[in-house]
């Protein structure tokens, strides 16, 4: 038996839930699929939980390294990972409720299980009660990313974890060996550290965190180095040995091999397109050779009424950008002219201190014969700075010789993520970094950056001397 | 040196143009003759070629814009040496904020669009390229008014013929007096991003000049319209039997041509009604030749191809030009010539056709004839039994300022007679 529904929307994550949401705006049924829990990877196992426990350790740790200073000094050392656990389940709990409450305001339908085409305007919806086919008007994929692990190292739940598996853990392991020194590496690795753990980053690449801007990156390392964090970076694993007292993982360095040694290990090596279940065949999708649905600006694949958006359908694999890819669908699919048409993506990392960016580097300037100029704005120079003990990192402004126009904004220190908004919205304005600095910045806080390096670029800073030929 | 260019004298009585398009946009190196712009006249789609060989250095008119003859329309670069150098007389009209003085920034810079997120969303819902928009804020920033401004003038992308005119020499256009129209009441609020409830669609290129003509034939002439019913079993006849060895020569044997040829030889009977109304010397115009003009219904809007000289042509004849002109009218590929000089009109919808009408003259025509549906309806015969026939109407609009009810229904009935009886006007041929 075929049931007609209007449109299908293939995962309740990030893509899925606000493109069925923003259906129900439009006058459109949504019909979410969802095989595990609404929200996705974002909610249940990555961005949510993740932050919820990486921000107890940040101030299990900020308290234990300036409280006595502060006038905070702690007595022991203790903390409770079970109420960690506790507090994070919470916070997810909440957030998926929130979910549940936005479909249902906008009319959306929402079945647990998995479909996969049967037909470029039919899927099979497998649930625990059984099977039924589904004849759509349109539908949107949005099946996130699947985790890939070395061959000879998949995760066991034991020895071998998934990011999942780290997010659920009732204890601190003792020694911990992280395979991929990308951002869930790094957050979740240092999280460890915080908490006493002695960690070890193993990554393939010449720097940690690749493809963010050295300049960033040099300072998350030194901070993990503070943290007693081992790096190993342009290594790769070549072996893992599973022993009952710990795993032992064979790396090749320019150095030649080294065995390293931890009670876990963490395998987060990356992320491919969640097609492997979809039959996309039968649904006349067509993928690129890196195996993601070929895609225009409407979000539409090569059949006409199948759309993507969010991991599955192109990097950068995160859940504002799938966010936004939710919305394009949605509204490509009730008929309007949407495109994507956005100028920057920011990203944010969330280590201590933090790292946001948004638009280009000057190495990215270079590359497009872009005549730019960058300046660098120290939190040490901020007021709220001092006053937070945060006084690491630094803003690095990127704009435009002659114009001013604002290119990009690349911060590391407290807080960077939430003022890079500011940067984001001047790029897609086209602002000049004087438009940046005849803003009124309130005081105290970190916002103030974003003025003061403004101010610096335009070579009138109130907060910092600049010497001589400096500029 | 820096070559004006200047809105030529396009044609007779043309006083000025809305620019429609732009082929061309500053910086571009140009080549003579190549395609420049789009004017739209009140009487034609005019294309105007490249004057010279050089670079656009500056754009004086927006898309949408109405520029009177001898108006400047652009400014190019040539390559005489003996000019002024370009800083002098470059119109620039994007360059570096006034604080660098720097020089323009390189070519991605010059790629780069520089606009808003609310710019670029409503780019998008009205399908149009931010590359070709001109941004006058600073810094070249695309603003919302560059936007819409764009929008109402560079909708009409393909080149509109236009619409139906008078012989040219003697047509004036009174400007309209802007006439006090209610505000629209308001749509309400829209839920969110919901889709909007109404569209406001600018009245820009062929729609404006077919407004302003309907509106002016409306206010001048008397307008009455006369009805009249045809049995024309004897024509379809005739034409299905015909038909066929037309079609092997590439001739569709339409009913309007039949139609076309009956008009030209009633008016030949009645000349009054192949006039216009020469308002300004207040005398009727009677015209001793038969310049026909075809209503012709396209994307754009409404055209009026003309068949000139209808009296000396065969109905095969006709048939072929009125295909030819028609498919060249939806494609907006006729030239002004061909869309002017009328001196009666037929509007036709073909099989749509309908019962009857009320058609608009086209002014200063004193006549237009509207010809409906062929249909079989149940009639009456000589004999008093009932039958059933092909029946048409007829509906004629008049300005009874020229012509009485009298002479309209002559003319209809003289037109009816030759529809009725085919044979006559087969007779009739030259």
């Amino acid at each position: 038996m075929t049931r007609d529904v209007d449109v299908l929307v293939i995962g309740g994550g990030p893509a899925g839930y606000i493109a069925a949401a923003r259906l129900g705006q439009l006058g459109r049924k949504a019909t979410v699929i969802e095989r595990e829990y609404l929200g996705g990877e974002c909610l249940n196992r990555g961005c949510i939980p993740s932050k919820a426990l990486i921000h107890v350790s940040s101030i299990y740790r900020h308290l234990r390294d300036h409280g006595d200073e502060m006038g905070l000094p702690m007595a022991d050392h203790a903390f409770d990972v079970v109420a960690m656990q506790r507090w994070k389940t919470g916070v997810v709990e909440k957030e998926r409720k929130g979910v549940e409450t936005i479909l249902k305001a906008n009319g959306a339908e929402w079945i647990h299980g998995t479909a996969s085409f049967v037909a470029p305007d039919r899927a099979l919806v497998e649930t625990e009660q059984g099977k039924e086919e589904l004849r759509f008007r349109a539908a949107i994929v949005a099946t996130g990313g699947y985790h890939v692990a070395l061959s000879g190292m998949e995760p066991d739940g034991i020895q071998v974890l998934t990011a999942r598996d780290m997010l659920d853990l009732d204890h601190v392991p003792p020694r911990l060996l992280v395979l991929g020194g990308g951002v869930s590496g790094v957050e979740l690795g240092e999280h460890y550290a915080r908490l006493g753990s002695e960690v070890t980053i193993v990554e393939m690449m010449p720097q940690l965190l690749p493809g963010v801007d050295p300049d960033l990156v040099r300072e998350v390392t030194r901070a993990l180095e503070a943290l007693k964090v081992r790096i190993f970076t342009s290594a790769k694993a070549e072996g893992l040995r599973k022993e009952p007292s710990g795993v032992t993982l064979s790396i090749r360095t320019q150095d030649g091999s080294v065995e390293v040694a931890g009670d876990v290990l963490f395998m987060t090596v990356g992320k491919r397109p969640e097609t492997r279940h979809l039959n996309l065949e039968a649904a006349h999708v067509a993928l690129n050779v890196k195996g993601f649905p070929v895609v225009d600006d409407r979000m539409a694949t090569s059949n006409p009424n199948i759309f993507v958006a969010g991991d599955v359908a192109r990097p950068p694999m995160l859940a504002h950008k799938s966010y936004r890819e939710g919305i394009v669908a949605a509204e490509a699919v009730a008929g309007l002219s949407s495109r994507w048409s956005y100028q920057v993506v920011p990203s944010v990392i969330f280590t201590v201190p933090e790292v946001a960016s948004v638009g280009l580097t000057m190495a990215d300037c270079e590359g497009k014969g872009i005549k730019a100029r960058e300046v660098r704005f120290p939190y040490a120079a901020l007021g709220r700075a001092h006053a937070n003990h945060e006084e690491r990192g630094f803003v690095k402004l990127v704009a435009e010789e002659g114009t001013g126009l604002v290119l990009g904004v690349h911060a590391v220190g407290a807080e960077c993520g939430d003022f890079i908004s500011e940067a984001a919205l001047a790029i897609e304005m086209g602002a000049t970094v004087r438009d940046i600095a005849g803003t009124i910045h309130p005081h105290p806080t970190y916002g103030e950056l974003m003025g003061e390096v403004a101010l610096l670029w335009l070579g009138e800073p109130l907060h910092v001397a600049v010497r001589k030929g400096a500029r | 040196m820096a070559y004006e260019f200047r809105l030529p004298d396009i044609g007779e009585g043309v006083a000025q143009g809305e620019v429609v398009k732009w082929h061309v946009k500053v910086g571009d190196s140009v080549v003579e003759d190549q395609p420049l712009m789009s004017v739209l006249t009140d009487k034609a789609n005019v294309e105007i070629p490249c004057p010279v060989k050089g670079k656009v250095l500056a754009i004086h008119a927006k898309e949408g814009e109405m520029v009177k003859v001898g108006g400047l329309l652009i400014t190019f670069e040539t390559a005489d040496k003996a000019a002024p150098p370009p800083s002098q007389t470059h119109v620039a009209p994007a360059g570096p904020p006034p604080t660098t003085g720097a020089a323009a920034p390189g070519p991605v810079a010059n790629d780069r669009i520089i606009t808003t997120p609310a710019v670029r969303r409503r780019a998008n819902e009205l399908g149009i390229d931010l590359r070709q928009v001109k941004g006058t804020g600073p810094g070249g920033r695309i603003t919302e008014g560059d936007l819409e401004g764009f929008h109402r003038g560079g909708a009409t992308t393909a080149p509109a013929p236009a619409p139906p005119s008078g012989p040219a020499a003697t047509v004036r256009t009174p400007p309209l007096p802007a006439p006090k129209i209610p505000t629209a009441p308001s749509p309400g609020p829209t839920a969110g991003n919901a889709p909007p409830l109404q569209e406001r669609i600018p009245i820009r290129g062929l729609r404006r000049v077919i407004a302003e003509h309907m509106s002016i034939a409306k206010s001048h002439a008397a307008h009455y319209t006369y009805v009249e019913e045809l049995d024309v079993s004897e024509l379809v006849r005739v034409r299905e039997r015909a038909k066929k060895k037309f079609e092997e020569r590439g001739v569709p044997l339409t009913y309007l041509s039949f139609i076309t040829k009956a008009v030209v030889e009633s008016l030949k009977e009645f000349p009054r009604l192949n006039a216009y109304m020469d308002d300004e010397k207040g005398e009727i115009v009677v015209c001793h030749y038969y310049n026909i003009g075809i209503a012709t219904a396209t994307p754009d809007g409404l055209i009026v191809p003309v068949v000139r000289d209808a009296d000396r042509k065969s109905i095969s004849t006709i048939a072929k030009e009125i295909e030819d002109l028609s498919t060249r009218g939806r494609v907006g590929k006729l030239s002004r010539e061909e869309l002017t000089g009328s001196t009666f009109t037929i509007s036709s919808l073909g099989p749509l056709g309908g019962l009857l009408a009320t058609p608009i003259l086209n002014y200063p025509e004193v006549a237009i004839l509207g010809v409906h549906k062929i249909e079989r309806r149940p009639v009456v015969q000589s004999d008093g039994g009932f039958g059933v026939a092909h029946m048409m109407n007829l509906s004629i609009s008049l300005d009874h300022r020229a012509i009485d009810g009298y002479d309209g229904a002559q003319f209809i009935a003289a037109v009816k007679a030759r529809l009725e009886d085919p044979h006559q006007l087969l007779l009739e041929l030259r």
